[in-house]
């Protein structure tokens, strides 16, 4: 994993401030590590635990998403790109990796929708997106110079007195 | 992935050692309970309470856990932290499990 320097501040103060911008390697192992530094950098700008769990869950199962899909069967170093930038209550995730796109470079549907069956039955996994969209604001999706650039909207409080106050 | 298990007439515990249940443990986890429960009595309580975080992976590793083992058997959840409990909520795992605060509430619930 390797953390990058924090880029210039925008002018004026008034552009989003950058809480991390980092890249990792494409297994299980490396998001794990990864998701432990983004939560201490997380933790200094967002001070409710349950928002610091639901960020987390949302770069779990999209970082797991794009090793599982994305780059299946590719090798090279640090191939996915992860930043997060805060303006205002707005913490924007921008996930980038150089794997495969989305089946006809679409996001797969949201819908998650089971009847009463046998618990036997049940599916063992696809749970993953269905987590990502109940707990995010958007969730937006560009292929672009063969790259794959998910982009992740959540609104979080960033107010440590209301917090502290509950 | 650690796991400890301990088995009484009717029931078995197995308690989750290690602190997330996530992509990087799912295969691992099933493989081991799959292993742990090949004899469990008609009961199963896996005890969550040192879990602080779960994937979907996670997730689909405890449903793949309960369809394995052997028709009449049951697997029941104790001691979800709001994180694991959250996962199980919103996938609505909470109708397919019965989930239970501590371990103390789920073997209070089962005599």
């Amino acid at each position: 994993m390797i953390a990058h320097s924090p880029r210039n501040q925008t002018d004026s103060g008034t552009g989003p401030a950058q809480v991390f911008n980092l890249s990792l390697g494409g297994t299980a192992r490396n998001v794990r590590d990864a998701l432990a530094t983004c939560r201490t950098r997380l933790s200094t700008v967002v001070f409710d635990q349950t928002a610091l769990d639901q960020i987390e869950l949302v770069m779990a199962e999209t970082l797991n998403n794009i090793v599982e899909h994305a780059l299946t069967g590719q090798s090279g170093d640090n191939p996915i790109s992860m930043s997060c930038t805060l303006k205002g209550d707005a913490l924007s995730l921008v996930f980038q990796d150089s794997g495969a796109p989305f089946f006809g470079s679409t996001l797969p549907p949201t819908a998650f929708e089971r009847g009463p069956t046998d618990p036997k039955s049940l599916p063992e996994g696809g749970f993953g997106w269905h987590l990502i969209h109940s707990l995010t604001d958007s969730v937006s999706y560009r292929r672009c110079d063969r790259l794959n650039r998910l982009t992740i909207i959540m609104h979080v409080s960033t107010d440590f007195d209301d917090k502290t106050r509950q | 992935m650690r796991l400890s298990a301990r088995t009484e007439e009717l029931l078995q515990v197995v308690t989750v050692l290690d602190n997330r249940i996530d992509a990087a443990v799912a295969l691992e986890f099933k493989e081991n309970m799959r292993q742990i429960t090949e004899n469990a009595p008609e009961k199963v309580l896996l005890d969550l309470s040192a879990v602080v975080f779960i994937d979907s992976s996670g997730l689909g590793a405890i449903v793949a856990t309960m369809k394995h083992l052997s028709p009449g058997k049951t697997l029941v959840l104790a001691g979800l932290n709001g994180p694991v409990d959250r996962v199980f909520r919103l996938t609505r795992m909470d109708s397919v499990f019965s989930l239970y605060p501590t371990l103390d509430h789920a073997l209070q619930d089962q005599f």
